[in-house]
């Protein structure tokens, strides 16, 4: 009995160490896409990876395949789903290029969307776990839309 | 669109009023016979001196409490509920029935602590030496775990989903103790990876049609009184699922975790890993070959005790991640970025169930900016 026991014992461990040892191959990954790269500051990629994704594309909220929320703002979706792209609260495009001020999107992230017969809560949500976004954050969106909001 | 939003930003307060009454009930439950109530609070302050990673790091003054109450329905049957308060606010670790009729068959059913990994085990402040939790277990206190960096580490602890836990005990022997489990919980969530946002959001629901699995054995070794080699366990940890609204794309984690006492050291350690299925439609900055990516890490602890209320603990820890970065990820991360770490720290404990931490902590990733900082905290249990 004593025998047998220290023989299931001894599998255990040895099936222990085979799982530590059997991780499987490292994924292969193939070389930069074209196109890709350090997006520059101000660019719209730039504000993809330092606000849309981060802020905004939770699966909870804007993220994913049919998102709980309007509009999707994942990494490849946010461009088309924002410029030009009609809001539901108010009779305004999300981004309007060149006029920050007619876009939707900054008066939701200025919590100004009443003045212009929208609704809602600001944008980040005062409850989201990332916060809200800085006023150096909404100026260079506002900088972006001003720039005509190219997708780049 | 607004109303839904209006409603379901309603909810999370419902989840609140539930913990509250949990809390304003516990004192009461307390004094009653077949009740059992526990809790922990915990303040910690994390200094880092680089105020270029600070502020990209959920640095400063955070807060754990938590307040566990378990309720002896009949001889087969328990209740427990353990409501945590910390960076998010209130949130309900667990809620579940707990059927017992016999030693190696027992049902637990609601929303339950899934069993993957020993650290869960001592996930309360009070319950483990170190200032931080390791890397592969963090949940949102790490630096470089944004959503665009390393999205947190394997499986942020603790891990908490809705299902059922099938569970039992078995001797082997008169020191040899085996613990076994199976279960089916809603599993993890998100869209391209795995979104720990959405996992402690309402609804606490599965986001797909298909349920997630696991189980998780240990050995654990008791020791005669007095002999130096101490208590000593073994454990492996596996489940898998798929994470996204379609069921499409899928996820498997394993983990393997040791834990031995020689004198007055003890020594511990843990393997997580996770593979991760990408969606092949994203748009990726690396031509996408394999269309996974891969995050493992292990720590290594050892602590031992100093006089009567002193002890120090040292760890070393690794958390790596293998693929191509996601879309809109930084442009720092590569497709092979690893966090090295190592934590050095003590426990004074000066009257029981009260404790201070302190600690101090060099981080090195190939990535990111190297860094040093330290913990220093204040709790008590009870």
């Amino acid at each position: 009995m004593q025998r047998g026991r220290w023989r299931a014992l001894t599998r255990l461990a040895l099936c222990a160490g085979g799982l530590m040892a059997g991780c499987g191959p490292t994924p292969t990954v193939g070389g930069p896409a074209p196109g890709g790269g350090t997006p520059a500051p101000g660019t719209f990629a730039s504000l993809v990876s330092d606000v849309f994704v981060p802020y905004c594309s939770s699966t909870a909220c804007h993220g994913g395949a049919s998102p709980n929320y309007y509009p999707q703002l994942d990494a490849d979706t946010t461009y088309d789903q924002i410029v030009g792209a009609p809001a539901t609260q108010a009779s305004l495009n999300l981004v309007e290029p060149n006029d920050p001020a007619a876009s939707y999107l900054v008066l939701k992230l200025r919590d100004q969307q009443a003045g212009a017969g929208g609704s809602g809560t600001v944008m980040p949500p005062p409850y989201a776990a990332e916060g809200q976004l800085d006023e150096a954050t909404i100026e260079a969106i506002e900088a972006w839309i001003s720039n005509g909001a190219p997708n780049d | 669109m607004t109303d839904t939003l209006v409603r379901r930003a309603r909810a999370p307060w419902k989840l609140l009023l539930a913990a509250l009454a949990l809390l304003a009930a516990a004192p009461a439950a307390r004094a009653a016979p077949g009740v059992i109530v526990s809790g922990s609070v915990y303040v910690d302050y994390w200094g880092i001196q680089d105020q270029t990673v600070a502020a990209r790091s959920p640095r400063g003054v955070t807060w754990d409490a938590s307040l566990k109450v378990g309720v002896d329905i009949h001889d087969d049957l328990a209740f427990s509920a353990k409501a945590c308060a910390s960076c998010h606010g209130i949130e309900l670790e667990h809620m579940v029935l707990d059927y017992q009729p016999q030693s190696w068959f027992n049902v637990q059913v609601g929303r339950l602590l899934v069993p993957f990994g020993e650290y869960p085990e001592r996930i309360d402040a009070s319950g483990h030496k170190t200032a931080s939790a390791p890397l592969i277990y963090d949940m949102g206190r790490m630096a470089y775990g944004e959503k665009t960096a390393f999205n947190l580490g394997v499986l942020p602890q603790p891990y908490t989903d809705t299902g059922a836990l099938v569970y039992g005990v078995k001797w082997l022997g008169e020191k040899i103790q085996v613990w076994y489990g199976v279960y089916g919980v809603s599993g993890l969530k998100g869209a391209n990876d795995v979104d720990w946002m959405a996992m402690r959001s309402v609804p606490y629901t599965d986001n797909n049609n298909e349920p997630a699995g696991g189980a998780r054995m240990v050995m654990a070794y008791s020791s005669d009184p007095g002999s130096i080699l101490g208590d000593a366990h073994l454990g492996g940890s596996f489940t898998a699922g798929r994470y996204d609204k379609a069921a499409k794309l899928g996820y498997m984690l394993w983990g393997a975790d040791a834990s031995f006492r020689v004198g007055p050291f003890t020594v511990r350690g843990e393997y997580a890993f996770r593979r991760t299925d990408l969606d092949p439609n994203g748009k990726y900055s690396y031509v996408l070959v394999d269309k996974y990516f891969q995050k493992d890490g292990f720590y290594a602890e050892l602590e031992h005790p100093f006089g009567k209320y002193l002890s120090f603990v040292y760890r070393y820890d690794e958390l790596r991640r293998n693929g191509a970065p996601l879309p809109g990820a930084q442009a720092a991360l590569s497709t092979d970025s690893r966090i090295k770490r190592y934590s050095a720290g003590f426990v004074l404990t000066p009257a029981q169930a009260v404790f201070m931490k302190a600690g101090w902590e060099y981080w090195d990733p190939t990535d990111f900016t190297k860094f040093q900082s330290f913990h220093v905290g204040f709790g008590g249990a009870f």
